[in-house]
């Protein structure tokens, strides 16, 4: 046995003491071991990823009894690559939102900020690597706390208000899973997903218990579904993701919300199996959420007035194409997670730049303000460039592939009336939302470039901060890397969706 | 020898590069441009006598696509057209930039934009042309919003925005090429299309057509025009006659690698798809040839004389026919070498006299009258009168329309042709009637016609002529081999 397959369990339990450590070390220690501890999961991420490539999947015991009897953890190369892009992400996030965190958060809660990120991290790895809706389950409410916690880190009021709406609607969210977990527990009487496959297949072959098993697949989805911010539920991502710290709108747009949605794949393919999925309407129920998404969030997010409320409601839309692939079935999960991957990137990006565009218009956050700020602050001109761009789906950014992606992969099997049907509603959608994209991201681009006459506007130059020249110089490369060299991505998240089922 | 290709491209890039950052006087600039942009030309033109095929594979991104240079006939005649104009126009631009400012980035733009236009013409297969063809969108929309004015931003903003969004309408035709060609969309004249299940048949139809609609937008083609007329018009002159003249026919090479490299002529040919797009072809020549009549303004006028132009070149690739192909690659070279002459004297009289609109044009005619007389053969070009490169053009296009074998849109595609060429003489030749023959006869003394700005003019006349008297050995030596395939 090798020593590797400790690791996921190491990196959870790491994250745990560092968050009970940086609960009373002074803020400065507090940034530098979470940072390093970022940096660790990054890495174990990347060995476990190679490491599974070769292997295969690996079940891993917690305890001396076997499943179901004791806790499971499962992972592939689709968990260890999901388990390296988080820890990749939060660390440029927390180094390109530095100067901002010590900005908006009073000094005494700034070390209290990097325990919830540490918690954060540590829940959303857990989901990606347990085997036990129940472990699942208690993961997503530390991860829900934490949010939350984040959201109204800046203590303002708006803020708190944003947080008050998050937390009912997450809460609402948690209580539809937890429903859904016992009435699964009650149904198969299992905890372990494995098991609970075996079960569900079984009553699906005899052609029983359709009516209650189809109940609680849709409180479980509906409940994560709620929780990512699917259509229509998506009105309290305005404030929540854009009044925020730059690194906590980071997270929280690019992480979290992929958190749960992680934890929806793995109860479609881990829990009930994508065949036993497959004979129900779940899926094609999800395609439709997604593709309303995706015209209606960017529909939201060309009303707002306000750069970092417009960046926030594009989420809805992205999201929406995440659950459009998940309900093109195993060939759109491809597409889907290369696009989880892309989003966490682009919108991490684009909120650091926005949010210093926004310091040089002296902190209005109106379009118009905003004028030639790119040219004031260069890097992040040109850092919201390049995520916008990705964004609307410019060739050789990795934006460009998820969607070629997703336009291939609805059209790998078009041979029965409704396939056809929904290749060509997947394309109409994604031509909608790209539309839709070009309008807002590129007004932005083309308003943050226009040169303003003296004395119209003042703009303030932005402290220099080593820290988001190099985030957004990462953040650019890796854009870049998925967008020109994507084989080995997609190859690996192939074989792990095989590795999944 | 494969490298070759790859020079133009590269060349262009780093020039564009590095005249976006230097900041020196003009005159530098000047040779910059001029230098890049001639050596641009002549390697294109050394390629164009290459015979035997070139094919470059760059690097994979995924197993299946791969980004693919390659030099078959179509590339090589695009390619070197593209070069000839950019360089015409980069001589007139030395003068017409003179007052202006950001003359650097203006010229790094057009060099940019240079390049991913013979990227495009070498592309090799569908991935790597459309990937240079967004390319191309992106780094031409500075060149239209060079004024910064509140006017050429939104223009920018639209031109963008049925640019990308047609492309993205494009992809869906490309990525079905992909997924159903043989060979992951290498470009083979004739196509390479698998064949299709009747059950997926509809879907790649519809894609296809969205491909025609999408791709169709760069060129004008109705209904996807609107952007054309706004953003043409206030971009600065020289950037207005490479939009117009050259930089649609991205549109048309791309729909003739779509059409006939990739789909094959025969999954069209008369199914409901060649009745769609020839209806909204002879829509669009209609349509724009009557509204270039109504236009004031010079400009205007010569962007709606475009739309009805780009549509006949398409005209003739629609009537999947060999007549009809030769009409359309003959008029690409005519209308380019018309249109971008045409804009340059627009440009010409903006910066000397400040004239903007038809009705200031009383009485050009002897103040500077080698402008005037240019500008008059152009349109007579354009009409279609022999021995001009137009005149064969429209020929091949009417026969290739009555070869079609379409039902009754084989003659009313010749009527339309005819119908819109009487357009084009009122539209064009009023204004000449105006500069040579003022309603009141005032004395006018001759200006000095500044040599930089005259020199292109007339290049392009003789290159008019050329194209019209050479018309049957362009044919022999560049494109027949092509159908020979067959």
């Amino acid at each position: 046995m090798d020593f590797i397959i400790n690791l996921p369990l190491i990196t959870i339990i790491l994250g745990f003491v560092l968050a009970v450590l940086t609960s009373f070390l002074n803020e400065k220690i507090s940034r530098i071991l979470t940072l390093c501890y970022e940096v660790i999961a990054t890495a174990f991420g990347i060995i476990l990823t190679i490491y599974t490539m070769d292997k295969g999947y690996i079940e891993y015991q917690l305890g001396h009894l076997t499943a179901p009897f004791c806790n499971q953890i499962r992972f592939g190369p689709y968990e260890s690559l999901l388990a390296t892009l988080v820890p990749t992400v939060m660390f440029l996030a927390i180094i390109a939102g530095k100067l901002h965190t010590k900005r908006d958060i009073v000094q005494q809660k700034e070390h209290s900020f990097y325990t919830l990120l540490n918690l954060i991290l540590l829940a959303i790895l857990s989901i990606i690597y347990t085997d036990d809706i129940f472990t699942g389950f208690v993961f997503l409410e530390i991860l829900t706390l934490g949010s939350i916690g984040i959201t109204m880190i800046k203590n303002h009021g708006r803020q708190i208000a944003a947080a008050l709406r998050y937390m009912i609607f997450n809460l609402l969210g948690s209580g539809l899973f937890l429903l859904g977990c016992i009435f699964l527990y009650g149904e198969t009487g299992y905890l372990s997903m494995s098991y609970i496959q075996d079960v569900v297949t079984d009553l699906f072959a005899q052609g029983k218990g359709d009516f209650g098993l189809v109940i609680t697949f849709t409180l479980i989805v509906t409940g994560l579904g709620i929780k990512s911010g699917l259509f229509p539920f998506y009105f309290w991502m305005g404030d929540t993701y854009g009044g925020n710290t730059t690194t906590a709108s980071s997270v929280l747009s690019g992480l979290i919300s992929k958190g749960y949605i992680i934890l929806a794949i793995k109860m479609i393919y881990r829990a009930f199996g994508i065949d036993n999925v497959m004979q129900t309407e779940l899926l094609n129920v999800l395609f439709v959420l997604g593709a309303c998404g995706m015209i209606f969030g960017s529909v939201t997010a060309i009303k707002q007035k306000v750069l970092n409320k417009m960046v926030s409601y594009s989420s809805a839309a992205q999201i929406g194409y995440i659950y459009l692939g998940i309900g093109l079935g195993p060939a759109g999960l491809i597409a889907a997670t290369f696009h989880i991957m892309t989003h966490s990137i682009c919108k991490s990006l684009l909120f650091s730049c926005s949010n210093r565009l926004i310091d040089c218009s002296g902190k209005k956050r109106k379009f118009e303000n905003l004028r030639g700020a790119g040219l004031v602050d260069k890097v992040a001109g040109v850092g919201f460039t390049v995520g916008a761009l990705s964004m609307v789906g410019c060739p050789f950014l990795a934006g460009f592939v998820s969607k070629y992606l997703f336009i291939t992969n609805s059209m790998v099997d078009i041979s029965t009336p409704w396939l056809l049907i929904r290749a060509i509603i997947t394309v109409i959608a994604l031509l909608g939302s790209t539309l839709l994209n070009t309008i807002y991201y590129l007004r932005t681009v083309i308003t943050i470039y226009s040169p303003v006459k003296k004395n119209e506007v003042e703009l303030v130059r932005n402290k220099y901060d080593v820290g988001f020249v190099v985030s957004t110089c990462l953040f650019i490369a890796l854009i870049f890397a998925l967008g020109l060299f994507p084989s080995t991505i997609i190859e690996i998240i192939g074989q792990g969706i095989g590795l999944l089922g | 020898m494969e490298v070759l290709i790859l020079i133009p491209l590269i060349l262009c890039i780093v020039m564009g590069i590095s005249l976006y950052f230097v900041k020196s006087n003009k005159k530098v600039l000047d040779i910059m441009l001029l230098s890049t942009t001639a050596v641009t030309f002549i390697l294109a033109f050394v390629l164009l006598f290459v015979n035997q095929p070139l094919r470059l594979g760059l690097f994979s991104i995924t197993n299946d696509l791969t980004i693919l240079f390659k030099i078959d006939e179509i590339g090589k005649i695009f390619g070197a057209l593209f070069a000839f104009i950019w360089f015409v126009v980069s001589i007139f631009s030395i003068k017409y930039m003179d007052h202006e400012e950001n003359v650097n980035k203006f010229y790094a733009y057009t060099v940019l934009t240079l390049s991913f236009m013979i990227g495009l013409a070498y592309a090799g297969n569908l991935l790597t042309m459309y990937l240079v063809f967004e390319l191309v969108t992106l780094s031409s929309m500075p060149l239209v919003m060079h004024s910064k004015t509140k006017e050429s931003k939104s223009a920018a903003l639209k031109y963008l925005f049925y640019s990308l969004g047609g492309g993205f309408l494009g992809l869906i035709a490309v990525v079905a090429g992909i997924h159903f060609s043989s060979n992951f969309g290498e470009f083979v004249f004739g196509g390479s299309l698998n064949t299709i299940s009747s059950s997926a048949l509809p879907f790649v139809q519809i894609a296809l057509l969205c491909g025609l609609i999408g791709f169709g937008a760069k060129a004008g083609v109705f209904p996807l025009q609107a952007w054309l007329p706004t953003a043409h018009p206030v971009a600065p002159s020289p950037a207005s006659a490479l939009l117009s003249g050259v930089i649609t026919k991205a549109g048309v090479i791309v729909i003739i690698r779509l059409v006939l490299y990739t789909f094959g002529y025969s999954f069209m040919k008369g199914t409901y798809l060649q009745y769609v797009w020839e209806t909204l072809l002879l829509i669009t020549i209609l349509l724009g040839s009557t509204l270039a009549l109504l236009q004031k303004t010079f400009k205007r006028r010569l962007a709606y004389s475009s739309i009805s132009q780009l549509s006949y070149v398409l005209l003739g690739i629609c009537s999947l026919t060999e007549v009809g192909f030769y009409g359309s690659i003959l008029h690409v070279l005519s209308h380019a070498m018309i249109k971008v002459g045409l804009f340059l004297v627009a440009g010409y009289l903006i910066h000397e006299f400040e004239i903007h609109s038809v009705d200031e044009m009383e009485g050009l005619g002897k103040k500077s009258p080698i402008t005037m007389w240019c500008y008059t053969l152009f349109s007579i070009a354009l009409i279609g009168v022999p021995p001009t490169g137009a005149f064969f053009s429209k020929w091949y296009l009417a026969l290739g329309s009555l070869e079609s074998g379409l039902t009754f849109f084989d003659y009313f595609g010749a009527v339309v042709l005819l119908i819109s060429a009487i357009l084009t003489a009122v539209y064009l030749l009023s204004i000449s009637i105006k500069a040579f023959f003022p309603k009141e006869k005032k004395e006018v003394s001759k200006v000095k016609e500044p040599l930089l700005m005259v020199i292109p003019l007339i290049i392009l006349v003789v290159g008019v002529f050329v194209v019209g008297i050479f018309s049957t050995q362009i044919i022999e030596i560049f494109i027949s081999s092509v159908w020979e395939v067959l």
